[in-house]
């Protein structure tokens, strides 16, 4: 769950929001000493207030626009005009789209073979020479040798056994790179849905390659168009490529 | 009699637009009129008012503060109206209604705050951030936090698949304003 702390970002809103009431206010007012857990309300608490101004304004456009359509025929006639135009255009655009370039629903496994690349292990130094390497450094070794069927059972293992949430991502590209898809679907949205994972980003991407090798193409359509999106996404070059 | 407005409250509530816009059309030409003639301001400064006395409207149904009415909706957004009006004049130092101001300070319809916030330089900064997101991005977060829908509207009104999708896609919206309110200041340290 995404959280601060011991804080699920949801208690943190609702807090912002004024819903907190009786105990459960009371013992998330003591949280507020911790420095992570106030940094996080006063960013909530002015983003709040930044989307309410935002909020704000798109309701007064939405109400200058009805105001446009209702009170000045031949401006929203005209708006209409530029409206039906788009949508003829977007239409030829979707056609030609669907005619002359091959779908990616046609041959999922041909384009999650041309785009799945396994993530690079940076997150455990391996030591060639280490005479008794643990296991974490044996599951390591084993995916950067790309022995993904041994890697698995022990990265299981650490997942199970350990607090650190990166080896679930790693369990992950193993289990994607032997072709177990469907499975890794809950754990890279948990892994996505969490913003301060070091690999959310990372996990993001690998998602829309498996809702495309799933045949889901609505699902990593959305997701792709949404990293293509964003500036600072470690994927967003490639998500620019997929869509063109 | 005053659960006539209780359809219309809770269709407003759950997210209808159409039933705003009803309201906003329907109480339109009267307020205008009404505004001009009471307190001799121009058309054009009368309805910018009275598409704020929508947004409270509105903001106040959103926030629980709208159950039911206990006058008749006319009544209701006029009495937003006035105490709209005599405010900005109050701000603008025209004397003829300096005299009722008080009235704008007790009146209970008003949202926390002026309709035309004030925000701080962090909170300037995160609104241009706002603005710099996707569409996507934007669309999810006001729906979340200006408009409070449920995870469930949500999904109906950006057709997404479930409440994974939504809740992965909130958390990668605020991951995206976060980098970007903080590479503003990383900038300005550079």
């Amino acid at each position: 769950m995404e959280q601060q702390g011991n804080f699920p970002y949801d208690l943190i809103d609702r807090y912002v929001l004024g819903e907190l009431v009786g105990e459960e206010l009371q013992q998330f007012e003591a949280s507020l000493k911790d420095e992570g857990v106030a940094e996080t309300v006063a960013f909530r608490r002015d983003m709040l207030l930044a989307l309410k101004a935002k909020g704000r304004d798109v309701l007064k456009q939405e109400l200058v626009e009805l105001e446009a359509q209702q009170h000045a025929p031949t401006r929203a006639t005209i708006f209409q005009l530029w409206h039906y135009a788009a949508a003829v255009a977007a239409a030829v655009v979707i056609l030609l789209a669907v005619f002359l370039f091959p779908s990616q629903q046609e041959l999922p496994e041909a384009f999650f073979a041309a785009n799945f690349r396994p993530y690079p292990n940076v997150l455990v130094p391996i030591e060639r020479d280490a005479t008794a390497p643990d296991m974490t450094s044996r599951a390591f070794a084993y995916y950067e040798q790309g022995a993904y069927e041994q890697a698995i059972p022990l990265l299981e293992q650490l997942v199970q056994e350990s607090a650190n949430p990166d080896y679930a991502f790693y369990l992950a590209i193993s289990k994607l790179e032997v072709g177990i898809h469907a499975d890794v679907v809950p754990s890279l949205t948990t892994i996505a849905s969490v913003d301060t994972h070091r690999f959310a980003a990372h996990a993001e991407w690998y998602l829309a390659l498996t809702y495309f090798r799933l045949r889901q193409q609505a699902a990593g359509d959305s997701l792709i168009k949404a990293i293509a999106e964003e500036p600072d996404h470690p994927f967003q070059k490639q998500a620019k490529e997929l869509m063109k | 009699m005053q659960n006539d407005y209780a359809d219309l409250i809770a269709a407003i509530k759950s997210g209808s637009q159409t039933h705003l816009h009803q309201v906003y059309l329907e109480y339109r030409d009267s307020f205008l009129e009404w505004s001009q003639a009471r307190f001799r301001c121009s058309e054009a400064d009368a309805l910018d008012v009275y598409q704020d006395v929508i947004i409270v409207f509105y903001e106040n149904i959103r926030n629980g503060k709208v159950e039911q009415l206990r006058s008749k909706l006319r009544t209701y957004l006029f009495g937003i109206g006035k105490i709209l009006i005599i405010k900005q004049f109050n701000k603008n130092k025209r004397q003829d209604f300096l005299d009722e101001s008080h009235e704008a300070a007790s009146f209970p319809a008003l949202p926390e705050g002026e309709i035309h916030l004030e925000l701080t330089d962090r909170q300037q900064i995160l609104r241009q951030a706002i603005d710099h997101l996707g569409e996507a991005c934007r669309d999810l977060l006001l729906l979340c936090y200006y408009r409070r829908f449920s995870t469930e509207s949500i999904m109906e009104e950006l057709g997404y698949k479930n409440a994974d999708v939504v809740k992965s896609q909130k958390a990668r919206c605020m991951r995206t304003l976060r980098k970007r309110f903080e590479s503003h200041f990383n900038k300005d340290l550079i």
